[in-house]
């Protein structure tokens, strides 16, 4: 029988973070000063430091291959860390392709997901800078709950502005941050300059991560004692994940094995980064490794840039055609000289897709919860459904390497479980994610009735 | 009908982590609708023939057609606002 799982010693715990800037083969581009599109230096460390500790903005640039992970941290870290490698042989007699699938288990941890790696290093990295409250938005809530987790267990007093429209529906995440002692809100509130100016133009506004974001970083701009921190696309986020990878690596070293394929999914980049980083280097050093990121085929960043997208539609016979575009008639922006910046992903990862390190897949909603309750049913675990992303990403490879006969080892990162989010299974069980949801009669009598109407703007 | 036709309808936003409905999006951004509009619910309905109906031509271009401003950049941009609102109280 093949061993099912491989756990890992306390005293195998990485202890060092891995940063993969250091081993990139050309320099990633510099952010831009968005008033200017001009490179922000020196005013790029004034902004940050005004808004993260100062030993955070020194990690966010440095050029140290290897950070050491406090004590404190890796104290911390032990509560669920290192975390079990499984083999999925369920899914992998599902598929009946040639392939060993092999998945890191981030959902142990107490909040439940890969975001606590780095919450419980900026906790520590703002108490040791002498802050005494930490701010931060949230949407769902799977980012708030990590950090109000790390911040009660450094006594570090944590605000959560988490989108008024998320607050509503979504329960259990805020009930977890306040169990853990942070003080939850739905935003926008009065509290800020921000949220003032929206309740008084829209008293009922549901609230974006836009103005979350604006009400977190204004109160931590309000007080000296107060910080600001996010949960993705900055570097030192995802240096911090590396823990994964690295944990990871050793596991494949037990196994005497190691991966053809490494997926994660991607939105903002970080559980992703933190599988993938430490393979990533072997693949620069020339190891032979694939290293795919999953994205949703709606609102897809990688897959279909900014500045890449289709024109297959240009008889608009199939206005319903699941491709993503902008029209006929679009005409594409310039290129900035930087290379291609992905909507909302991390810089780190846009980099290592440009410089063709790193593939990018999008997948189809309804094709990621058929994945995920696949997964479920073979492996027992229950996913989140961006995790979803990943496993739809495995199930695409090992098809490949059948149609291809090669023997294959696939190892992805089951980045969180999706306890908290049954709704959306509940809408793909009871067929609430169907594609088409209107007839094309309908849509055409709607879209007729806008022509009178005046224009907005 | 009218502006609202499409208002009932639903996907999963990728920053919310959830449900949201069209007349969420569509007006998301101080009245007007988030940028990422067009890519989450092109394959619901033709979202950019609607926009392009409901809005201004310069309007329907300054939300879906400007360069793209990276997460980073428009973290910066938010600090600076930041500063100029409370620059502003005080």
């Amino acid at each position: 029988m093949a061993q099912k799982k491989v756990f890992l010693g306390e005293e195998f715990l990485p202890k060092q973070w891995y940063n993969l800037n250091a081993d990139f083969p050309s320099p990633m581009p510099p952010p831009l000063n968005p008033g200017t599109g001009e490179p922000p230096d020196p005013g790029f460390v004034e902004h940050m430091g005004n808004i993260f500790p100062m030993n955070l903005v020194e990690q966010e640039m440095t050029p140290e291959r290897w950070i050491d992970i406090p004590e404190e941290v890796l104290g911390v870290y032990k509560i669920w860390r290192p975390t079990p490698l499984y083999r999925a042989d369920g899914l992998e007699k599902l598929l009946d392709a040639p392939v060993k699938i092999y998945f890191k288990n981030e959902g142990v941890s107490p909040p439940g997901s890969h975001k606590p790696n780095t919450a419980v290093a900026q906790a520590y990295y703002n108490k040791a800078f002498g802050i005494e409250r930490i701010t931060t938005e949230t949407g769902a809530g799977q980012w708030g709950s990590a950090l109000a987790f790390a911040c009660q267990l450094f006594d570090i007093e944590c605000m959560v502005y988490m989108v008024k429209v998320s607050f509503m529906q979504k329960p259990y995440r805020r009930l977890m941050m306040m169990t853990w002692g942070s003080n939850c809100v739905p935003s926008p509130t009065d509290t800020t300059e921000a949220g003032r100016k929206v309740l008084a133009a829209d008293p009922d506004s549901p609230g974006s991560l836009g103005i979350a974001i604006s009400e977190a970083v204004e109160m931590a701009l309000a007080r000296d004692d107060t910080r600001y921190s996010l949960g993705s696309v900055l570097n030192h986020v995802l240096l911090h994940q590396t823990v994964i990878g690295q944990e990871a690596k050793l596991q494949f070293d037990a196994l005497g094995e190691y991966p053809d394929v490494v997926i994660g999914c991607a939105g903002g980049g970080s559980n992703f980064a933190g599988l993938a980083f430490p393979f990533v280097a072997d693949k620069i050093a020339g190891k032979e490794v694939q290293i795919i990121a999953a994205e949703p085929l709606s609102c897809p960043t990688m897959t279909k840039g900014p500045y890449a997208y289709d024109f297959g539609d240009n008889n608009q016979m199939t206005p319903l055609l699941p491709m993503h575009t902008l029209g006929h008639d679009f005409v594409p922006a310039p290129i900035h000289a930087g290379g291609l910046r992905y909507h909302g992903m991390a810089p780190m990862v846009s980099h290592g897709v440009n410089i063709g390190l790193i593939e990018p897949r999008a997948y189809d909603q309804i094709a990621t919860f058929e994945a995920g309750v696949n997964f479920a049913r073979c492996e027992g675990f229950i996913s989140a459904p961006e995790t979803n992303h990943a496993i739809a990403a495995v199930i695409d490879a090992a098809n490949q390497a059948k149609e291809e006969g090669k023997e294959k080892t696939i190892l992805f990162n089951w980045s969180g479980h999706g306890l908290v989010d049954l709704a959306a299974y509940d809408d793909y069980i009871s067929n609430k994610l169907t594609r088409y949801e209107l007839p094309e009669e309908e849509i055409d009598r709607a879209l007729r009735a806008l022509e009178g109407l005046p224009k907005l703007g | 009908m009218s502006y609202e036709a499409f208002d009932h309808l639903e996907v999963r936003c990728p920053q919310l982590g959830g449900e949201v409905s069209f007349g969420y999006c569509r007006k998301l951004g101080e009245g007007m609708p988030c940028p990422k509009a067009l890519d989450c619910w092109y394959f619901k309905f033709p979202v950019e023939k609607y926009f392009r109906l409901v809005l201004e031509e310069a309007t329907f271009e300054r939300i879906f057609l400007a360069p793209p401003v990276s997460r980073v950049e428009r973290l910066l941009n938010t600090v600076s606002e930041a500063q100029e609102r409370l620059k502003d109280q005080s």
